[in-house]
């Protein structure tokens, strides 16, 4: 998929079988970004808030609530709350479809909520999704 | 027969003479008169006697005149001054000369009785005096003339000391009389007149002009009352009477109503130098105030006998020394026992053994002290019961301030200190049984606290191993659907080679490719799906714990007809009939109230008994502060054994022969239960169940757990 600007896509999943499959499904539904994965919340902030990374988006953020280190919910709110990295699209990724948790992280900021199906085959097609959604966002240009 | 002239006659007398009116108004004279005092008709005419012959009113002369005019208008009697010294003026006004005289006042009545005048006979006696002073100095005039005329003029005026001295005594007499505290009167003759009455009967009587007036004329309203024939009577038989306390009715003045008195009187005879009865003392004292107290005392008493007597009330008296020596009537009432029988100290045997010495004790510090008694015990009453009893005593005190009296009362308080006594010891109770309560609800809330936290936390919990169980089965999932693409690509190979080099296709090899991978992958795809199915469950349990209620008011008729119109067809289906009774409504949550209905009614359709028409009804009652519906069903029935187990999560009852996770009735009782409300089931194996929903007809939201 032709792209000016790639963007990078920074995947916060402890559960490394989740990681898997999400990254097999991506590129299985053809996008070829670069995905960085981060076990933990710790990481991915130093990560994502380091001088260098911070600036050389763009980026997109699939982000898993439940972390061991740290709640996602809070991970989102510290993306929504900088300059920069506030323009990345959060992809919110979670085994519940708690409505409560869904209306916190959209009014966080969240642009997609995705609930992590047990059935495959919803599961292929909401990453299939992903990947279409992933292919027509304009991500806006870091100024 | 010549007429004489009295006046003439009068004038030509050689005796002086001078007529007073009462007043003693000098209203004429003779010339007799005028020459004996060296005056002029002209200047006595019309003055005052005392005007006209001045004299000191605290001098004897002036004194014995004065009286004897007194004596005349009083007593109406002729009056006699045998020798009376009475200066009087020279006619020149060149001072007094000193003269002596000897006078007769007589009393002129008018043809009713009445005094007119009073003529005064007077004789200058001056001679004689000089003489009879010259004799008793001289020696010279010793002749028989003189010694008469000295003898006769000593015996005059012995006569007029005797005078003077009885005048004297009367005089004091009356002023004896006229002062008493007792009322005097004298009455004289047959017809009883007032010849003399002192200030205290006129008082009594209440009129002054009694004198020379009848009984019957100056006091006729007594005559009535027998006072007139007992005058009579003693005046007749000269016996005296003596009259105690005896009642008089008097009318202090004309018009006045009729005064009670109550009199002590004597009616003295007086007799006369013959033996005759001629007139009667009357003295006495006016007792009518002291009579009224006695009988205001009597009345008093009577009326505090009468109220001792009748008030409820125990009343008793004692002498200053304790002694008791009266009880009312309603002590022996009360007591039973005979009149008398509790003077003295014998009203201490009527007490409880127990409280005894201390009755007596206290009793024995009021006679010493005085001060009042006070004090409970127990008396024993005619029914040989003891009652208590409040006994109350107040000394009464005579001027002297010595104890006179005890009266003491008994109140029967046995009622009032049974009932104090339940009261306290109910009050006891409900201060215990409070106590209790408030210990119990400080437990309940404690519990109910625990449980809410409880509750909470298996909330949490279920939701965080719902997150967490899912998510290693999300991986199985994913993982197995990637083995299914690998399996397919396998598959392709394997027709390739199968197709190419059949020789290499053992029959094991054959076994895994077409069947055991297939097998395996199925087994693991359906039990992940059944594992995500009880997950799901109870995520939703554990999410409807956390749902916040929403009370409204809910159309319970509405609600089911609408519940009946989706299962219309799943009815018509089975062959069953839904009959839907009227139901009292409810404020609950609806969404709540739906899914309980809804689970019910679909589980009665669900577990009807093959072969025979299923019949359904739904009904309710209106039940205190709630609503009871009853959801009864012809089905297959539930083992008695199970009637508890089917409300457990996963807990199925009878032949699994129907979809479903054992989910729905563990659903609806929490649902039941949050909206705080209970639920049953009755049934009989082959005959049909009842489920039975108790719900409050307002859901508290004090219950609530957010």
């Amino acid at each position: 998929m032709p792209q000016q600007q790639p963007v990078t896509i920074i995947m916060i999943e402890d559960d490394e079988g989740h990681a898997r499959l999400i990254e097999k499904n991506i590129r299985r539904a053809g996008v070829c970004n670069e995905i960085r994965t981060f076990a933990n919340g710790t990481a991915a902030l130093e990560h994502l808030f380091s001088e260098n990374v911070r600036s050389s988006g763009p980026f997109l953020v699939l982000l898993d609530l439940n972390l061991p280190d740290m709640n996602g919910v809070d991970i989102l709110a510290k993306l929504k709350g900088d300059e920069t990295l506030k323009r990345a699209p959060v992809v919110v990724l979670t085994t519940t479809d708690d409505q409560r948790e869904v209306k916190r992280c959209y009014d966080l900021g969240a642009n997609v909520y995705i609930t992590k199906p047990v059935e495959y085959e919803s599961f292929s097609q909401a990453i299939r999704q992903l990947g279409l959604f992933l292919s027509v966002i304009q991500v806006p240009e870091t100024p | 027969m010549n007429s004489i002239n009295f006046e003439a006659l009068f004038n030509a007398s050689p005796n002086p003479y001078v007529l007073l009116n009462p007043s003693l108004v000098i209203m004429g004279m003779n010339d007799a008169y005028l020459r004996a005092t060296m005056r002029t008709r002209e200047d006595l005419l019309g003055r005052d006697m005392f005007e006209a012959f001045p004299s000191d009113p605290d001098s004897e002369s002036y004194k014995q005149l004065m009286a004897s005019f007194e004596r005349v208008i009083h007593e109406k009697v002729t009056d006699h001054l045998p020798l009376i010294a009475y200066a009087i003026p020279l006619p020149d006004g060149q001072g007094f000369e000193e003269r002596y005289w000897s006078a007769t006042h007589t009393p002129l009545f008018d043809k009713s009785g009445a005094l007119i005048s009073i003529l005064q006979h007077t004789v200058d006696v001056t001679e004689l005096h000089h003489l009879r002073a010259l004799a008793k100095t001289s020696a010279l005039l010793s002749g028989p003339s003189a010694l008469i005329e000295t003898d006769m003029f000593r015996r005059a005026q012995a006569v007029q000391e005797v005078n003077q001295v009885l005048s004297r005594d009367r005089q004091h007499l009356q002023e004896l009389f006229e002062q008493a505290p007792g009322f005097i009167a004298a009455l004289s003759g047959p017809d009883h007149v007032f010849t003399m009455a002192n200030a205290a009967y006129r008082q009594l009587v209440g009129r002054a002009d009694l004198i020379g007036k009848s009984l019957s004329e100056a006091l006729p309203e007594v005559v009535e009352q027998g006072f007139l024939n007992l005058l009579d009577r003693v005046y007749r038989t000269g016996k005296p009477f003596v009259g105690r306390g005896v009642r008089v009715g008097l009318q202090q003045g004309a018009g006045d109503a009729v005064e009670e008195h109550f009199l002590d009187f004597v009616y003295q005879p007086i007799f006369s130098r013959d033996g005759a009865v001629s007139g009667i003392f009357v003295q006495g004292h006016d007792v009518t105030d002291h009579r009224r107290a006695e009988n205001a005392l009597r009345e008093s008493e009577e009326r505090f006998r009468a109220i001792a007597n009748s008030i409820d009330q125990l009343i008793w008296a004692t002498r200053p020394d304790g002694f008791h020596d009266y009880y009312n009537q309603r002590w022996y009432e009360y007591t039973g026992v005979p009149e008398g029988s509790t003077d003295g100290a014998a009203w201490n045997g009527m007490f409880h053994p127990d409280d005894r010495e201390q009755a007596w004790t206290t009793w024995r510090r009021s006679l010493e002290t005085g001060e009042p008694y006070h004090i409970e015990y127990r008396l024993r009453h005619r029914s040989g019961q003891f009652r208590w009893v409040l006994g109350r005593a107040q000394p009464v005190y005579d001027e002297e301030g010595r104890i006179t009296r005890w009266y003491g009362t008994c109140t029967d308080i046995h009622d009032l200190k049974q009932a104090q006594e339940e009261l306290r010891a109910s009050r006891e109770r409900a201060v215990q049984s409070e106590e209790e309560t408030s210990r119990l609800a400080t437990i309940l809330a404690d519990r109910v606290a625990e449980l809410d936290a409880a509750n909470e936390e298996i909330q949490r919990f279920a939701y965080i191993v719902s997150h967490d169980l899912r998510a290693p089965l999300v991986n199985i999932m994913g993982f197995t659907s990637e083995l299914e693409n690998c399996q397919t690509e396998i598959r392709k190979f394997y027709a390739r080679v199968e197709e190419a080099h059949p020789e290499l296709i053992a029959p094991e090899i054959r076994a895994v490719v077409e069947a055991d991978l297939t097998e395996s992958i199925g087994f693991i795809r359906s039990s992940t799906a059944k594992m995500d199915k009880l997950i799901n469950a109870i995520l939703k349990l554990s999410r409807e714990g956390r749902r916040v209620l929403a009370p409204e008011p809910i159309d319970m008729n509405k609600l089911l007809e609408a519940q009946h119109h989706s299962l219309a067809h799943q009815l018509q289906e089975r062959g069953a009939e839904l009959i839907l009774e009227p139901v009292p409504s409810l404020v609950s949550d609806r969404l709540a109230v739906e899914q309980v209905f809804g689970n019910l009614i679909d589980n009665a359709v669900k577990y009807l008994k093959p072969g025979r028409p299923g019949r359904i009804v739904v009904r309710g009652h209106d039940a205190g502060p709630g609503v009871r519906y009853e959801i009864e069903d012809n089905g297959r029935g539930i083992d008695q054994k199970d009637f508890e187990r089917i409300f457990d999560l996963f807990r199925r009852s009878g032949t699994q022969d129907q979809q479903g996770e054992g989910i729905g009735l563990a659903h609806v009782r929490a649902l039941v239960r949050r909206l705080g409300g209970t639920i049953s089931v009755n049934s009989r194996i082959g005959e049909g169940s009842t489920f039975t929903v108790t719900l409050p007809k307002h859901i508290s939201m004090s219950s609530e757990v957010a």
